[in-house]
């Protein structure tokens, strides 16, 4: 059992409700409420846990003086034998799964946070993102039946999907047809999104775990009910969101940092967009980044953020002596590795990170009023593009009109001619209208005359 | 007007102009290692679409292999060499970024300030070719009217499965004015010479004052 963040039930219990946010700082300590549920067995879990933890962070307190990466007496990599403890707990946890989410979830965050052994994931996983009874698996052997517009593309990423790894090595090896089919089935189950670059790792770690078909259920509501779907949708929103708040948590608790990135136009997205399309698994060896993965099941697109914010944290020093292309090369060689024999430090460091629910969601806000001030601006853009363009066409015609000089002349002859017509006729109405004129007075006579010899009658 | 004598740094147009100070000018002559010393930098930057090889390109021409076994690529990636071209030795910094669709809305906003780039299809996939232009029209709009590009008719190596013949290419290439070259990163054919190629027409462009 490894171990992990320190244990802090009391903030746990309601993150939302904890006044600073700064979450993961305060003593270490449990509640009578929570004590209450557990049995004797996971008390004394508990403690042991708690010893650990102390131990850990006595350990990375001693390794903040050494460049970020982990100088450490434990190696152990790849998944460590399972000791009888655990086995028990966990095949506790899965028979127990309904109490356990409901009296003791605190207790199952903080295992889970340090990392659900290698047999149980699949079945954990399953159950963390509610995914075991879904009638859309039913669909499944159809969907594979029938042929995605997304085909090709998906096809070019298969053998680019984990390359190195045994499961997903050779066209017919069980790993590539796997993820090619879940892949195709997600896209017709979903054709606003089809396939997006990013996907198919997440999709193939499910595939290390479990059967194509459950595979295809976790990835389909994670898709739906973690972010992931508003991520990798054609526009990409939810990306620039995240982007856009990690941006401000780093502007936030690493202003120093964050002013020499902006100095050498170190752009966040360079660095974080693959962080938040594959959930770090391009990012760190496997054996880490499932442990990423096991907390994101359980607690979502935060845990993103903190692993992020730690590794940003913990490599302040070393990225601030570095320019654009040094730290680029840093961030693609040197921070993957860091915490390869240590993947708790990781975990510790990033439940460290200051974390506020309620900020990021108004930034949320303050991103989407951004963006549709941008969309309106777009629009009005292409309205004057339009006018203008039509505006241009005007001009040409009137210019093709000036240059042509048989134009010019026909143009003038043909007033002229106009003139002269219409002089003709302005004098046609006048000679008309004086002769009008004469017969009024004439007539004004007459009448006179009329009025005269009426009064004399 | 542009001199590009101290800091000797071509970003194109949309760029220029702008004075370094001195400790910026150190960081642009020697890429913030000391050992490193060039006369000019060149931001390039490889597009195309997905699967067409771009990252092992770029690969082939900084670590001169093939790079097998490798993810798609998610966002951007960099890479930098510096090279000799006409006696001057040039730093070329080279932006390679994912290739599906969709995620031009993110490697859009790396295109400024770049001098070169690699326009790259796959010569056994038409559907490469036949969206050269929009890519086209991005680098030109985005990084610089005045970008020097060079088309790149990538996977040489599949001949016999070829859907884009050379000569319909190289007609595509004149009537957009773009350089253009059949490579392969499987073999190296031609890779070299593509980044070279490129450098060397901007370099003349600077010395010729245009």
């Amino acid at each position: 059992m490894s171990a992990l963040a320190p244990l802090h039930l009391t903030d746990m219990a309601s993150p939302a409700l904890s006044p600073d946010d700064s979450s993961l700082s305060a003593a270490v300590s449990i509640s009578p409420s929570d004590s209450e549920n557990l049995s004797p067995d996971e008390l004394e879990l508990l403690s042991k846990l708690e010893e650990q933890n102390r131990l850990l962070e006595a350990d990375s307190k001693s390794l903040r003086s050494v460049s970020g990466s982990c100088r450490t007496n434990v190696t152990s990599p790849g998944p460590p034998p399972l000791d009888q403890d655990s086995w028990e707990l966990w095949g506790r946890i899965v028979t127990h799964w309904e109490e356990w989410t409901r009296r003791k979830e605190k207790l199952l965050k903080e295992l889970i946070r340090k990392g659900i052994p290698h047999h149980f994931r699949a079945i954990v996983w399953q159950m963390l993102c509610n995914a075991t009874d879904m009638p859309v698996k039913k669909q499944y052997a159809d969907l594979l039946k029938m042929s995605s517009p997304c085909e090709k593309l998906i096809r070019r990423d298969i053998a680019r999907t984990y390359p190195e790894h045994d499961f997903f090595r050779g066209q017919d090896s069980m790993g590539q047809e796997g993820l090619f089919n879940v892949m195709k089935a997600y896209s017709l189950i979903d054709r606003e999104v089809g396939y997006c670059q990013g996907s198919a790792f997440i999709v193939g770690l499910l595939l290390m775990q479990m059967p194509e078909e459950e595979a295809f259920c976790v990835f389909v509501r994670l898709m739906q009910e973690y972010r992931l779907r508003e991520l990798f949708k054609p526009s990409m929103a939810e990306l620039g969101l995240c982007i856009y708040q990690l941006e401000y948590m780093l502007q936030d608790q690493l202003p120093e940092l964050n002013l020499h990135f902006r100095s050498h136009c170190f752009h966040t997205s360079m660095y974080a967009s693959s962080w938040f399309l594959t959930l770090f698994l391009t990012t760190f060896p496997l054996s880490i980044a499932t442990r990423v993965f096991d907390i994101f099941i359980y607690e979502g697109l935060e845990v993103i953020f903190r692993v992020g914010m730690a590794l940003l944290t913990v490599n302040q020093t070393e990225l601030m002596q570095l320019d654009m292309e040094g730290m680029s090369q840093y961030f693609q060689k040197v921070i993957p590795h860091q915490f390869d024999s240590c993947p708790d430090k990781l975990i510790l460091k990033a439940y460290q990170v200051k974390y506020n629910p309620k900020r990021m969601k108004r930034l949320e806000k303050e991103y989407a009023a951004i963006k549709s001030k941008e969309m309106e601006e777009q629009i009005e853009i292409k309205r004057l593009r339009t006018e203008n363009r039509l505006l241009k066409q005007r001009i040409e015609t009137l210019e093709k009109l000036q240059n042509d000089p048989r134009v010019t002349e026909e143009l003038v002859s043909h007033l002229e001619s106009e003139l002269e017509q219409s002089r003709l006729r302005e004098a046609e109405t006048l000679g008309a209208l004086k002769e009008i004129q004469e017969k009024v007075v004439e007539l004004e006579k007459v009448s006179v005359q009329l009025a005269i010899q009426n009064d004399i009658s | 007007q542009r001199s590009f004598s101290s800091p000797r740094e071509y970003r194109g147009r949309s760029e220029a102009g702008r004075a370094l100070g001195p400790e910026e000018e150190e960081r642009a002559l020697h890429g913030g290692k000391m050992s490193e010393t060039y006369d000019f930098l060149f931001k390039f930057l490889v597009i195309g679409s997905a699967g067409t090889g771009k990252s092992c390109l770029l690969h082939q021409f900084i670590e001169s292999k093939f790079k097998q076994d490798s993810n798609h690529t998610i966002g951007v990636e960099f890479g930098s060499r510096i090279v000799n071209v006409a006696g001057k030795s040039v730093k070329l910094q080279i932006w390679d970024t994912a290739g599906q669709e969709r995620f031009r809305s993110v490697t859009r906003s790396y295109y400024r300030g770049a001098a070169g780039a690699l326009l790259v299809y796959d010569i056994a996939s038409r559907e490469t070719y036949n969206s050269l232009t929009n890519w086209l029209t991005d680098a030109r709009t985005l990084a610089s009217p005045n970008i020097i590009i060079i088309l790149c008719g990538n996977k040489k190596d599949l001949d016999a499965d070829r859907e884009v013949t050379f000569l319909e290419a190289s007609r595509f290439a004149q009537e957009n004015e773009l350089m253009f070259l059949e490579t392969s990163a499987l073999t190296g054919e031609n890779v070299e010479e593509a980044f070279l190629k490129c450098a060397r027409t901007i370099l003349n462009k600077i010395d010729s004052g245009k």
